[in-house]
């Protein structure tokens, strides 16, 4: 029966020669990294997503952008001055700078692209990022056809009013909403052969749905730098792990289930940590009983051995959250901290009348990783009678049922917008932005909003550092949340590259300074 | 044979309107709210109603599904709800990198399966036939996503024969392990259905006939026998080469292959009923074709099936 031998061998075996022939170096000049997800749109008043945000910033030019360290740098703007009243901002636009079709950067488009995001006939979900502008809200409704706040005296000069003080507003000028770009049909971004064309540090030249994206550098490069940028899009982390081991990424996200391979094996040098601008929570629903009473919201947090899960579940990658704001945005830790205390805990409860313990649900999206944190939770819940029954719902449904406030507790993480305390306090306790603006958990008290209100006009300086400090001890002590941590972000650079800083918002990395270091050949 | 295929053709359209108003309705019913998605982690409620206003989601379901069919008759898909972005256009460019994987791993099913399920039939018993049948249990019983990362970690990050992921530029490489990962649970189906099938024809009359004109065995088996034992298969194929052309989500994720599947599930996940209403018709739609033309296959291969076709 020689003559009916599977006919797959040869079959699979030409497959493979073809492959490895077909296997390519990577292109001279090309950085090679990746995305998770597809962008939702690269239309910036619609970027609300993360990878949208990425390209929007790597693609447009905005009057700030964010340095790796979060820091606002001028990109549009040559100079420009805040009035002594903290309210006027003047930028003096570069004269050299252009857009990709050729045309120069003016005034005008800053002013275009800033009306358009507060357009009351395409309702921006990021037009609260304009909000403070003077006449915003006026505009925004329909009211007045006039945005006193924004001006374009002459093609190199914006002025910005807004209606009151706010220092952190640098920051929110180098948000990707507020990117800017030459205008196409309906006021979208302009395209050509199918791609938006923008006036950034990167030219989007190819974008395979699904796929990847290639990008070509527009700013100047020194010998070493890459003059491609290439994204792939890869969804499951175990898929870029692999690609970056073989060699086809130059740059790697340790995703949490591989943390102790790359901290501790071969690449250990190689791994780069940063402290992002995240803190991760169990929100706790306090306008539903029983979690309306402090006491039990406290003794939650003190059932939970949240330094034991940084240790398991985290892999040393994050640092205990002592209230919403991340350390380097405040000052000392606040005092008393929630430490693992199951007899406290218990006893607590015994106060707030759950002696018998009590049953909660905790909801989270489909996600592994969320999964093994809230099954620890629950079991050390458990411990001190709470049951806790954890509810897995997509993304879609998840979210609707958070931001309604219709879930009990739920895990999320609070990602920066810009690098502010008042990232993390005004959106997530101010009453006025309950469900979607922020504050998911329900979160009101009156004294808080007043201070939250001062917050937002007091300038940088020791009262502002106090009053930062003063609101996170205070909305720690009243445990809205399941205080858990601010991550850690592990990721490895080739050997061979240099220059790269993990950035510690989102859109803080422009790779234009990342550089192949002529020393150390690739590997 | 035109009859039967006017009326196939005819049927299509209420299998299509059911499909169709079945997706609709059940977006309707389960939770989330697709402008949730476009607004993102932080926005003021009032935005909420004016994206909800500006996309007609307020209207009465029957109001926007009649949009929807009228935008169909007009060949329109509509625009996304998230990308604002045509869904024709996106479908456009995913389907044919899906199709490309169906047909790739039919190709690993077909040749994988029957060439180990004809080897098992062809020696009944034999140590052939029970590691040929092992490996079809293996390949049924293994989770595609497990299958899958087994398959980077050997032929691409120790073997390095073949690249982890992706469409790379075309090329079969990118191809080879998406398909193998895809295609093994339908060879393994093959193969089992292509022995047992066999093995019920070899004992019919017509073969013993043939077997005692002399003709070489391996004629037999392939020629006289095959043939009458493919009816079955094929459907086999059939079936599966449907679902595959509707995307095949997880092989899609773990390959990072820009196929449907994926561009479905991210539209689930935001609710992005333009997009799913989109997919779920090329789903439909193909899923119907496939099947005529598996019925065409067998009026091929069974000449009495051709006399009825219905």
């Amino acid at each position: 029966m020689r003559a009916l031998r599977p006919a797959a061998w040869p079959a699979l075996l030409a497959l493979a020669l073809a492959a490895a022939c077909t296997g390519g170096a990577p292109e001279d000049g090309t950085f090679r990294g990746y995305v998770s997800e597809e962008p939702q749109s690269l239309d910036p008043a619609f970027a609300v997503d993360q990878t949208s945000g990425t390209l929007a910033s790597l693609i447009y030019p905005g009057l700030f952008r964010f340095e790796p360290d979060g820091t606002p740098r001028p990109d549009l703007a040559a100079s420009w001055e805040l009035s002594a009243d903290g309210t006027t901002y003047t930028f003096h636009l570069d004269a050299g700078r252009r857009f990709e079709d050729g045309r120069p950067v003016r005034a005008a488009d800053v002013a275009r692209c800033f009306r358009r995001l507060l357009d009351p006939a395409r309702p921006s979900p990021r037009r609260w990022v304009l909000e403070r502008l003077a006449g915003a809200a006026d505009f925004r409704d329909g009211r007045s056809d006039a945005l006193p706040g924004l001006a374009a005296p002459d093609d190199s000069t914006v002025v910005l009013r807004l209606a009151a003080p706010f220092s952190p507003f640098p920051g929110l000028l180098a948000m990707p909403a507020t990117r800017i770009y030459p205008a196409g049909a309906n006021g979208a971004p302009a395209r050509a052969g199918g791609l938006p064309v923008g006036g950034g540090p990167w030219r989007l030249a190819e974008w395979r749905a699904g796929d990847r994206f290639r990008l070509e550098r527009r700013a100047p490069a020194e010998p070493g730098e890459f003059t491609r940028l290439e994204l792939r899009v890869i969804p499951q982390p175990f898929t870029a792990v692999a690609e970056f081991e073989v060699g086809n990424l130059d740059l790697l996200r340790v995703p949490l289930a591989e943390a102790g391979h790359w901290l501790d094996g071969e690449w250990s040098d190689r791994v780069l940590r940063r402290d992002e601008l995240v803190v991760s929570y169990i929100g706790l629903n306090v306008r539903r009983p029983p979690l309306d009473d402090r006491r039990v919201r406290q003794a939650l947090n003190y059932a939970v051995d949240v330094e034991a899960l940084i240790r398991t579940v985290r892999a040393r990658a994050a640092r205990r959250a002592h209230g919403p704001v991340p350390p380097s945005l405040r000052g000392p830790d606040p005092g008393e901290p929630f430490r693992y205390r199951p007899e406290r805990a218990r006893e607590l409860l015994a106060e707030a009348g759950y002696a018998e313990g009590l049953e909660i649900e905790i909801w989270q999206k489909e996600n592994p990783e969320v999964s093994r944190l809230l099954e620890a939770v629950q079991a050390y819940l458990a411990e001190v009678g709470v049951k806790a029954r954890i509810v897995v719902r997509d993304w879609g449904a998840f979210k609707d049922a958070v931001n309604r406030g219709s879930a009990d507790a739920f895990f999320l993480d609070w990602l920066a917008d810009y690098p502010d305390a008042e990232n993390f306090l005004v959106p997530l306790f101010h009453s006025s932005n309950q469900g979607g603006g922020g504050n998911r958990v329900g979160y009101a008290d009156t004294y808080t909003d007043l201070l939250l209100d001062e917050l937002q006009g007091t300038p940088p300086g020791p009262a502002r550092r106090a009053l930062v400090d003063q609101l996170n001890a205070m909305v720690y002590q009243e445990a809205p949340w399941i205080w858990l941590w601010h991550p850690v972000s592990l990721q490895v650079l080739r050997p061979g590259l240099s220059g790269y800083e993990p950035p510690v918002i989102f859109n803080g990395q422009d790779y234009l300074r990342v550089r192949r270091d002529a020393a150390l050949p690739d590997a | 044979m035109r009859r039967f295929l006017t009326r196939r053709l005819l049927a299509l359209v209420p299998v299509l309107l059911g499909v169709t108003f079945l997706s609709f309705l059940l977006l309707y019913v389960v939770p989330g709210d697709p402008v949730q998605a476009v607004a993102g982690e932080r926005y003021d409620e009032a935005v909420l109603a004016e994206l909800r206003a500006e996309l007609h989601l307020d209207d009465p379901l029957l109001v926007r599904y009649g949009r929807f069919l009228g935008g169909l008759l007009r060949g329109d898909l509509g625009r996304s709800y998230v990308t604002r972005e045509p869904v024709a256009e996106r479908i456009a460019a995913t389907f044919p990198n899906t199709l490309r994987l169906a047909l790739a791993a039919m190709v690993v099913a077909v040749v994988l399966g029957l060439g180990l399920g004809i080897a098992a039939a062809a020696r009944p018993g034999s140590p052939l036939d029970r590691a040929a049948m092992v490996l079809a249990s293996t390949g049924i019983s293994v989770p595609v996503f497990w299958l899958g990362m087994v398959l980077i970690l050997f032929f691409s990050m120790r073997l390095r024969w073949l690249p982890p992921s992706g469409f790379g530029d075309g090329s079969i490489a990118h191809l080879v392990l998406p398909a193998l990962t895809l295609g093994a649970g339908s060879a393994a189906m093959v193969a089992r259905m292509t022995r047992s099938s066999l093995l019920e024809v070899l004992g019919q009359d017509y073969i013993r006939t043939a077997r005692a004109k002399g003709l070489h065995p391996a004629r037999v088996l392939l020629v006289h026998a095959l043939r009458n034992a493919l009816l079955p298969v094929v459907t086999v194929i059939g079936n599966d080469f449907g679902s595959y052309l509707s995307g095949s989500v997880l092989t899609e994720k773990i390959f990072a292959w820009p196929g449907l599947g994926r561009y479905t599930l991210e539209a689930v996940a935001k609710r992005d009923l333009p997009a799913i209403q989109g997919a779920v018709l090329v789903m439909a739609l193909v899923f119907v074709g496939v099947n005529l033309l598996v019925d065409l296959t067998y009026a091929w291969i069974d000449p009495r099936t051709r006399r009825r076709p219905a």
